[in-house]
């Protein structure tokens, strides 16, 4: 039986009409035709049309009747004058800065203390590390708004039972504070994923190199110095990448938490386009025309992203 | 390595114990608003615990306001929120399960030629995937808004879903080109001489023995999706096509008057993907690292 | 079974050219080594023939059928992987019934042809594991039989043995072997290591840099083989090439001592040549030799004896079948058997 040819495998082959095989580049198509399409309509068509837009007087009218009339720079020249707008710029960026090191620094710590595989309670630690990341952005905004709240809020009640407060203090009407009140709540959410970056790199640093270090006598401090932190530098510069393009878009927590307030204190750049887009009087040529804007910015920091670290890191 | 002094251990257990509490602590509050009706809360504005525990704010919620209880005896206005809050976790279950298989049937196709076919293009069609997934958000959903009014599509639960699947399907890719570079190509092969074709192969072979990687991509799919508020936020204003976070977000303005109501809300609105991540976070965590760096 | 051809066969990748348009012709039934260091384009020929990579130029036929565009499902050819490519999430029995599956064979003949198979390499107990569960040499004969229960055309093996270790390996190459000698299918086999070929293959291909330098059995390459590189790479320890210049009726080493010439071999004095001697071919003499070998190093094998050493200043080794007990220093007179010499242009390396 084994051994001949003409079994069934073969005279399958032989009866039936043999193909070639679909070409490669004919099958990636075709695979990719969904893809391609989502591609176009959801992002790319949208992209050039937000600069359309941006070019347009688009408002309640324009919408209704479909015809936008060309506008040249107007939205932008509106946009660049508006005070308000520099200052969501300014509160954007300050908060990018902030939100974006503290992740990195409260996330490599909290990666170091899990690291430490013999302390038996770092399982715990680890089963819980994506809890933050688990709840939804908005919630996460109304969880710390009432942590935050004057009058009942859980942060006033536990400073009074340990004695530092006499009086009820008001975090989200003071601008400062509340600035604050929002990039706590946004960094315990997002830094979860950090962790698990900075985790990932750290259990690829082999044994021998903290064994060899200790051998030279190397203290604690010099371990983490010489050979930890050289060797997450690609880690590291991956996460300011992206968690910088991330924060750029902050919105839910701003949403939830202040709504801008108080006044316009912490209005940023995603709230400015949706503030200005869609409420009254919804002028959304000037809101495309900010969205325009933190568009370049967010681009020049992915292009960096793809050229620099994308392509290089390997792990 | 072998020896820790006990100081180092006393050191690190601390560090553990602050670090838990890091995670889980601002959690209590939501627990704690949620378990108590509203004239509790303001009744005494420093005590931690409060003086006496009521599930009324689920019962509440959970009948779409039918049910009033003894906490809301009296109270005649009630947020949407609450009327409305039953469809929108439908809607969401629904949203974010339409999106997590279409995401995921889309993104296998377009990771496993950008892997296992390495054309010239597919080259560019990763880059292009990268970028975009960086491209904000907010900046899509004007055009995006005009798009869908045009085409009818604003007040739509496709409309959402249609959006949200092409703004994930970079991020899916991302995370799942990684799993399918590492698997391994004689498998393929021999599947082809075996009597498959090349797309036979991929049914029968590769996706097969993805599943753990596919699962994982799925469940980060599903909770971004649940988690999603800008989309179906600008998309649909009706409240029959709200979904969670939008209804959630309705509560804004009522906010302090109905904060226990608030938090009962945003407990429901967490527990799946909390669930989600507590039960499945082995696979999560590999799927999430896998997204963020080339593998 | 079938017989194929491939015909003036060239492979790019991009703008390289890797293989150089080759021909060979395999006889039905026949077991063909394809051997060449690595880089020698074996492993590409070896997937054209299985419609793993495209053909740039020239067919490949079997059964005189161009098959240059027939998928590789199509071709009824069976192939056994390096990494032995079971499918991790089939037992053993699914595994090897997998393509009876896919070609719609009913369920007992799949049945009966996994039973036989199985017997013969000795499976049979292990039909319901999972590939991750049995040993590296039961994933090898896995491997073997999900070929077999096919009844192919052709088997192909791509280094099927270099993940096994040592002791394994050689059980295994009396295994295939006698399974060839079994089911007398055409087999096309692709290994590095030319033992391998030489104590498997009724033909071997020799290649380097995308080109054929030499086919034939493998006593004809270790006879006679065509240019220096074919002799090097074929036995071990490896032929002595000795260099110098033919002078008169002698080779002359470059300290000026000699060596005769086979016979029949002449050549414009002062021509450069290689001497090329296998190691077994010399003969420690009493007295007299045609030349004088300096002991450098003495190591026993026990079946033989290799002598590492030097002859006019240039490294040479040679085996004895008997135990002798020479010390590292001593110069001793040897005869090589003029027969098996062979010289090689020291410019083009082609045999003279």
């Amino acid at each position: 039986m084994v051994g001949q040819s003409d079994t069934a495998i073969g005279k399958r082959r032989a009866t039936r009409r043999r193909w070639g095989e679909l070409a490669p580049s004919w099958l990636a198509l075709g695979m990719n035709v969904p893809t391609l399409l989502c591609f176009v309509l959801i992002l790319a068509y949208p992209i050039f049309f937000a600069g359309y837009l941006s070019f347009h007087e688009v408002g309640v009218r324009e919408l209704r009747s479909g015809e936008y009339s060309f506008t040249g720079w107007a939205n932008y020249a509106e946009l660049f004058s508006d005070p308000v707008f520099w200052k969501s710029l300014k509160n954007t960026v300050l908060f990018v800065v902030i939100s974006v090191l503290l992740e990195v620094v409260i996330g490599l710590g909290i990666a170091l203390v899990i690291n430490e595989h013999r302390v038996k309670l770092s399982k715990v630690t680890k089963f819980l590390i994506l809890v933050p990341w688990a709840v939804p952005p908005i919630v996460n905004g109304f969880l710390w708004a009432f942590i935050f709240n004057t009058q009942f809020g859980y942060l006033n009640r536990l400073l009074y039972q340990l004695g530092l407060i006499e009086e009820q203090v008001i975090w989200l009407g003071n601008p400062s504070t509340a600035f604050m009140a929002i990039i706590i709540a946004y960094v315990w959410r997002t830094v979860p994923f950090n962790i698990l970056l900075y985790h990932a790199a750290l259990q690829g640093i082999p044994d021998h190199l903290y064994e060899a270090a200790e051998l030279d006598r190397a203290t604690m401090w010099e371990k983490f110095r010489y050979i930890t932190l050289p060797l997450l530098r690609p880690i590291i510069a991956v996460t300011l990448i992206l968690r910088t393009t991330f924060a750029f878009m902050i919105f839910d927590e701003i949403f939830a938490i202040t709504q801008g307030g108080p006044g316009n204190d912490t209005w940023v750049a995603a709230w400015y386009t949706y503030k200005t887009s869609f409420n009254p009087p919804f002028n959304i040529g000037v809101g495309a025309a900010s969205a325009y804007v933190l568009a370049l910015i967010v681009g020049v920091v992915a292009i960096a992203y793809v050229r620099y670290v994308y392509k290089k890191v390997e792990y | 390595m072998n020896r820790m002094t006990w100081r180092y251990r006393i050191f690190m257990n601390l560090a553990n114990v602050l670090v838990i509490c890091f995670l889980i602590l601002p959690l209590v509050p939501v627990v704690l608003g949620a378990l108590q009706s509203e004239r509790t809360l303001h009744e005494d504005v420093w005590a931690l615990l409060p003086a006496e525990y009521t599930l009324d704010n689920f019962r509440l919620i959970l009948s779409g306001g039918e049910n009033k209880g003894e906490a809301f005896q009296g109270i005649d206005y009630l947020p949407n929120s609450v009327t409305w809050f039953r469809n929108a976790f439908l809607n969401s279950v629904l949203v974010a399960g339409s999106v997590t298989v279409l995401t995921l049937v889309l993104a296998t196709l377009t990771a496993l030629t950008v892997t296992r076919l390495k054309l010239n293009w597919t080259g560019y069609l990763m880059n292009a995937t990268v970028v975009s997934r960086m491209v904000p958000l907010i900046v899509l959903m004007l055009p995006l808004f005009v798009v869908m009014r045009n085409l009818g599509l604003l007040n739509s639960l496709s409309g959402i879903i249609m959006t949200e699947v092409g703004l994930l399907l970079p991020y899916a890719i991302i995370i799942l080109v990684p799993y399918f570079q590492a698997f391994p190509k004689e498998l393929e092969e021999s599947a082809r001489l075996d009597g498959c074709s090349r797309f036979g192969a991929y049914v029968r072979i590769v996706v097969p023995l993805s599943t753990p990687a596919l699962a994982a991509c799925g469940v980060i799919i599903f909770i971004i999706s649940w988690h999603e508020l800008l989309i179906p936020l600008i998309i649909a204003s009706k409240p029959e096509f709200m979904t969670l976070p939008v209804v959630l977000a309705g509560l804004v303005s009522d906010q302090f008057v109905f904060f226990t109501v608030m938090m009962a809300i945003c407990l429901i609105g967490l527990a799946p993907t909390l669930l989600l991540v507590l039960l499945l976070q082995k696979y999560l965590v590999k799927g999430l690292t896998a997204g963020a760096v080339k593998g | 079974m079938a017989n194929v051809s491939v015909e003036n066969l060239k492979k790019n990748y991009g703008t390289v050219e890797v293989i150089h348009g080759i021909d060979i012709d395999i006889q039905n039934g026949e077991f063909v080594a394809l051997v060449g260091p690595s880089g020698c384009g074996k492993s590409t020929l070896l997937r054209m023939i299985a419609g793993l990579e495209d053909v740039t130029g020239g067919t490949v036929s079997i059964d005189n059928d161009v098959i240059n565009d027939i998928a590789p499902r199509d071709r009824d050819i069976a192939m056994v992987f390096q990494s032995y490519a079971l499918y991790p999430h089939m037992t053993v029995a699914q595994n090897m019934g997998f393509a009876l599956k896919l070609a719609k064979v009913p369920a007992d003949e799949t049945e009966a042809r996994i039973r036989e198979a199985a017997a013969t390499l000795n499976l049979t107990d292990y039909l319901e594991r999972y590939p991750r569960e049995l040993s590296g040499g039961q994933r090898q004969r896995v491997a073997m039989g999900r070929a077999i229960v096919r009844s192919p055309k052709v088997f192909l093996f791509d280094e099927p043995l270099s993940n096994l270790d040592a002791k394994l390996r050689v059980r295994m190459r009396t295994e295939i072997k006698s399974l060839h000698q079994r089911l007398g299918a055409t087999s096309i086999y692709v290994t590095h290591d030319q033992i391998e070929a030489m104590t498997m293959a009724d033909r071997i291909v020799v290649m380097r840099g995308g080109n054929i330098e030499q086919i034939g059995s493998p006593l004809e390459l270790y006879d006679a083989p065509v240019n220096e590189f074919v002799a090097t790479f074929i036995g071990s320890p490896s032929i002595n090439l000795l260099e110098g210049t033919i002078n008169g009726a002698v080779f002359e080493l470059s300290d000026g001592s000699t060596l005769p010439l086979p016979a029949g071999v002449t050549g414009p004095d002062g021509r450069a040549v290689k001497y090329g001697i296998r190691p077994e071919h010399f003969e420690i003499v009493q007295g007299e030799g045609m030349t004088v070998m300096k002991v450098d190093v003495v190591e026993p094998t026990g079946n033989e004896t290799i002598l590492s050493g030097t002859i006019g200043g240039q490294e040479v080794q040679i085996t004895q079948q008997e135990r002798l007990n020479l010390r590292p220093g001593q110069e001793i007179p040897v005869s090589l058997r003029l027969t098996a010499v062979h010289l090689f242009d020291a410019l083009t390396g082609q045999r003279i």
